[in-house]
């Protein structure tokens, strides 16, 4: 079932070559697969936990959760003594992109990182191998509102970028509070937003001429004798948010600035938000949850700058415990490989239960990203996305052992080779693992594409 | 004449004053060059009463080409034939085709004609003159100048004003050529010409396309791929818009506001309309599938360019029905690593064998690439792009020794061009009522001792001496051997270094250095020049950070360098220098 390139030989006759382009005609359309499931421990999260069960996924899709299913001419796997639970979401991730910021303007709601997959990123295959089978791809920080973001399904070995957006999923994008916008523009280039303050502005500054561009063009539909307004991707793209039609995932440390956005969405009638990062979301938790936000936080990662001081462990305790719907993202290429791990860390430091804290990684950011109808829970009808672990998911000693996007097991540890590369460049040196002294984990995050020494989230 | 000639030639050697001051010039220096250009001009007035009178028509405009072999219907000819030409079109061709009176025999006894090559994007120009960035107040708001957004640029219009040398890329057996602008986004609109030497003889065709690449504006908007992508479709979609006002606005202007738009924006109706094509430079895999996108959702017509590896996706763009138009520059050859027979290789010695196996498997799938494409029937042609083709036969030959017909590989040169460009009516074979654009050897042209002898492009003929020697590679005018001082404009200031280059048997060493750490100093081994460009790269790591810097220069003079730094994913930015010594 794995049809992936990595394994398929390089091969220089044409005639081979053409055959193995047939063999894999069905590259634009996103596969589907069919795997059965036998005799795990199923951690379904929304309806409890399953001993000995089977799941059988047909064309993607689950199609029967029980015992005793038995379907011979299929894949198959031997889930006993194994933990079986939906495919991990990742509500913050870099990964995959070509292209994070596109820092030269405070306000870039036109631009969209969906233009920038690049799903040849090794990375993605480690977060595969993490469990991981979605994550929201998204524009970087160094913007007031950034680009739009993608919701992407980790279908390694597709090599057209379309048969990795997860089609359908809502559209969602980018704002960002506090120091990082604050620094690429009023610091760097000596224009708003200088300040917190101005910050705000640029939020209603943006709404209004937004407001302004839907009324121009209502008018001129209304009226024989006027024109169309100029066409402004940027404005349309915040006439959508202002008709609900965006999910805002917004970039915040401090409570103050968390309060003064919501503020400026109940001004202009904008329901759906997620903070990410919220490092101070613990202190308006009952102010993020009567506004209905919801909130992506780290487990225990702050003071890598000066608004990232006030935090603690106990924040995605905090705020699931006042009703605020949180998840725990990674936001970087090496967290995403263990986020069961950063979720088994709330229950050192808040005692979630298993179930609560396994929601962190599941159904939260699912509903977070709108599509909780399709993924993060085992359920019959959703997409047959799993993660497989040796061991209960929130232990120490958990490893994931087998990964499956759409029912296509696209990561197996006894098939995992050393270099799982899909595109090759002929000129590009690659030191042998031995030898490797690169440490690339720190290549991303979201202020990446704007300045070259500064790690910031 | 004499006075349209006399204005000519006051403006060129205006425009020689302004480009020996490009490097220093800002609006400061605009005056002074004003007053001194002015002068100039005095000076000129009083010497130019000696005027070039070596312009007499030719005798005639015919010729007759007796008894050569000649590719016609996809082959070449087993039997001698003869072509007349009238008026640069061929008029007739047969073996029993007799010489008219008047047209002037040309002496080609036995040789091979084929139609010459059609290539199907050229820079001929030298980079645009930089842009003061100074300037912009607001980056996010970048004058369209300054962003890269010049569609209303034109070639044809460049093609008269000013002298463009075309005769590199004949020389290179191409008849036919569409010219481009290189700079920025949408750099202009193209013009298909003949590759004449005289203006007023390389007429072709009123055809004109315009160009995307997926450039950054460094340090403005758009500075990403993602940025590039965006303006692009905000763009077309005001082209539309304006298109659609202004249609209704000459219908009934009454009460009705005229409808303003930019210069760039006027400039994309055509395209809007169907009228143009898009030629969109993809240099990755992955843009390829952007310039789909683009395609899919806005519904132009277009053309890839340029997409150096399509290995994998081949399906995918045969989908997208786009022709593809490959470099023609030759790849840097990866050889293969040799595997010792019984030898026992460590952990560490096997994966590094096997990665180097695997960068040869991958360039052995590119050089196999445009056969590939072939068999599958998209489209493909060629394109010299910032080289002038100089490399064409022996890319050609790489891809014929790996399985491409000749037919293939000649068909990829004329007709499948000349269908892509529009213009296989005109030309793309040798037939009658053609343009006379010919390429003439003297031995069939994939033998390996053969010359181009004689071009006919239009109503000019060019002919060439049989090399006695292989020719070295690249322009020998250019000695790269040298301290070279250098700044490069990032957006937070510039920064100066140094880079030394040594010879080092027939490649190069390069040295390379930032002023202010002249200890941590680069090297990189075996750089090429190729013609007067230079390529190379390293990696540099800041902390836990790495990034791969690829530097690419050209020498436009014995001591002036101009080039890009593409610093990883955080951007491309400008760099200039001049030599300050040889190497110590």
């Amino acid at each position: 079932m794995i049809q992936t390139t990595q394994h398929i030989p390089w091969i220089f006759s044409i005639t081979t070559l053409l055959v193995l382009v047939t063999m894999t005609g069905n590259i634009q359309g996103q596969e589907m697969g069919d795997v059965l499931i036998k005799n795990g421990t199923v951690i379904t999260i929304e309806d409890g936990i399953k001993e000995n069960t089977d799941i059988l996924i047909r064309d993607g899709k689950i199609k029967q959760i029980g015992e005793g299913i038995s379907i011979t001419d299929i894949k198959t796997i031997d889930a006993e003594g194994k933990y079986v639970m939906p495919g991990i979401i990742d509500a913050h991730s870099h990964l995959g992109l070509d292209a994070v910021n596109e820092a030269t303007n405070p306000v870039t709601a036109e631009v969209w990182v969906g233009d920038a997959l690049n799903p040849y990123d090794v990375g993605l295959y480690r977060a595969l191998a993490g469990g991981v089978t979605t994550a929201h791809a998204m524009h970087g920080s160094a913007n007031a509102i950034g680009g739009q973001c993608e919701t992407i399904k980790h279908r390694w070995g597709e090599m057209n970028p379309e048969s990795w957006r997860m089609k359908d999923a809502p559209r969602t994008i980018k704002f960002a509070l506090g120091e990082n916008p604050m620094r690429v523009h009023g610091e760097r280039n000596n224009v708003a937003p200088r300040t917190r303050m101005g910050m705000e502005q640029e939020f209603r500054r943006s709404f209004a001429a937004a407001k302004e561009y839907k009324k121009a063009k209502l008018t001129s539909t209304s009226s024989k004798n006027s024109q169309t307004p100029a066409y402004s991707l940027r404005l349309e793209t915040l006439a959508d948010i202002l008709d609900g039609n965006v999910i805002i995932h917004c970039h915040s440390y401090r409570a103050d600035e968390i309060l003064m956005l919501m503020k400026v969405l109940e001004d202009y009638g904008v329901k759906d938000i997620c903070f990410q990062h919220v490092n101070e979301g613990f202190k308006v938790a009952p102010e993020l949850a009567e506004f209905g936000a919801s909130a992506s936080v780290f487990s225990d990662w702050w003071a890598y700058k000066f608004e990232v001081y006030y935090s603690t462990a106990y924040n995605a305790t905090i705020l699931t415990r006042n009703g605020v719907i949180t998840s725990i993202n990674s936001d970087s290429r090496e967290l995403i490989r263990h986020l069961y791990h950063e979720a088994a860390k709330t229950q050192r430091y808040g005692d979630l239960t298993d179930n609560e804290a396994l929601r962190l990684i599941t159904i939260n950011p699912a509903i977070q990203l709108g599509i909780d109808n399709r993924v993060g829970s085992i359920k019959v009808g959703k997409d047959g996305d799993i993660a497989i672990f040796d061991n209960h998911p929130l232990s120490i000693y958990a490893t994931p052992v087998y990964t499956i996007v759409d029912g296509v097991v696209r990561f197996d540890i006894d098939e995992d080779p050393n270099d799982v590369r899909v595109d090759i460049d002929p000129k590009e040196e690659v030191p042998a693992f031995y030898e490797s002294h690169i440490h690339d984990h720190e290549l991303e995050g979201c202020m990446q594409g704007t300045e070259h020494s500064t790690h910031s989230h | 004449m004499f006075v349209s000639r006399f204005g000519l030639k006051v403006y060129e050697i205006f425009r020689v004053i302004c480009d020996s001051y490009t490097c220093a010039m800002t609006i400061k220096h605009l005056k002074s060059v004003l007053f001194v250009g002015i002068c100039f001009i005095a000076t000129i007035y009083e010497s130019s009463s000696q005027v070039d009178y070596d312009k007499y028509p030719k005798a005639s405009n015919s010729y007759f080409i007796q008894d050569v072999y000649a590719y016609t219907n996809g082959k070449m000819s087993t039997s001698m034939t003869n072509i007349i030409i009238k008026d640069g079109f061929i008029s007739d061709i047969g073996p029993r085709v007799k010489q008219p009176a008047g047209a002037i025999p040309l002496k080609l006894d036995s040789m091979y004609v084929y139609p010459a090559f059609i290539d199907v994007l050229s820079h001929p120009l030298k980079s645009e003159e930089k842009k003061d960035r100074d300037d912009v107040r607001f980056p996010g708001l970048p004058p369209d100048l300054i962003a890269g957004i010049t569609p209303g640029q034109s070639m044809a219009v460049k093609l008269q004003t000013e002298k463009v040398s075309l005769g590199k890329i004949r020389e290179n057996g191409f008849g036919i050529s569409q010219l481009a602008f290189d700079h920025g986004m949408l750099p202009g609109s193209t013009s298909i010409v003949l590759l004449a030497d005289e203006a007023d003889a390389r007429g072709l065709t009123e055809t004109t396309n315009q160009v995307l690449q997926f450039k950054g504006a460094g340090g403005v908007y758009p500075n990403t791929i993602i940025g590039v992508m965006a303006k692009f479709r905000d763009l077309y979609r005001n082209a539309e818009s304006f298109n659609s006002n202004q249609k209704a606005y000459s219908q009934s202007a009454t009460g009705v506001a005229m409808p303003t738009s930019s210069q760039a924006i006027t400039a994309l109706v055509p395209l809007t309309q169907g009228k143009e094509t898009l030629y969109i430079r993809t240099k990755k895999k992955l843009n390829n599938y952007r310039a789909i996108q683009l395609k899919e959702e806005l519904g132009f017509n277009a053309v890839l360019i340029d997409p150096v590896d399509i290995t994998g996706i081949e399906q995918d763009l045969k989908d997208s029905r786009l022709p593809i138009v490959f470099s023609m520059t030759k790849a840097k050859e990866v050889k293969s690593p040799e595997r010792v027979k019984d030898s026992t290789y460590s952990q560490f010695d096997l994966e590094t064998l096997e990665l180097k196996e695997k960068a040869y498997n991958s360039y052995m799938a590119r050089v196999n690439q445009v056969n590939r494409a072939m068999a599958l029937d998209i489209p493909v042609a060629f394109a010299s792009l910032e080289k002038s083709g100089s490399d064409i036969k022996e890319t050609m030959a790489l891809m014929v020794e790996n399985g491409m017909s000749e037919e293939d590989a000649i068909n990829a040169l004329t007709m499948s061009p000349a269908k892509i460009l529009g213009i296989e009516n005109l030309a793309g074979s040798i037939a009658k009522q053609k343009v006379a654009s010919l390429m003439i050897t003297d031995k069939p042209y994939f033998e390996e001792k053969s010359n181009i002898r004689t071009m006919i492009v239009g109503t000019e003929v060019h002919e060439y001496e049989a090399k006695s020697k292989e020719k070295k590679e690249g322009n020998s005018d250019i000695d790269p051997v040298g301290k070279w001082s250098f700044t490069l404009e990032t957006p937070g200031g510039d920064d100066t270094g140094k880079i030394i280059i040594e010879p080092s048997g027939d490649q190069y060493t390069v040295t390379i250095y930032q002023d202010a750490d002249p200890d941590d100093q680069e090297v990189i081994n075996d750089v090429e020049l190729e013609g007067s460009n230079m390529e190379f790269g390293f990696n540099i790591s800041e902390g836990s950070m790495s990034v791969n810097v690829e530097i690419s220069l050209e020498f436009l003079s014995e001591n002036e360098i101009e080039g890009n730094v593409v610093y990883g994913d955080f951007g491309t930015f400008p760099l200039t220098g001049d030599k300050t010594s040889a190497p110590e």
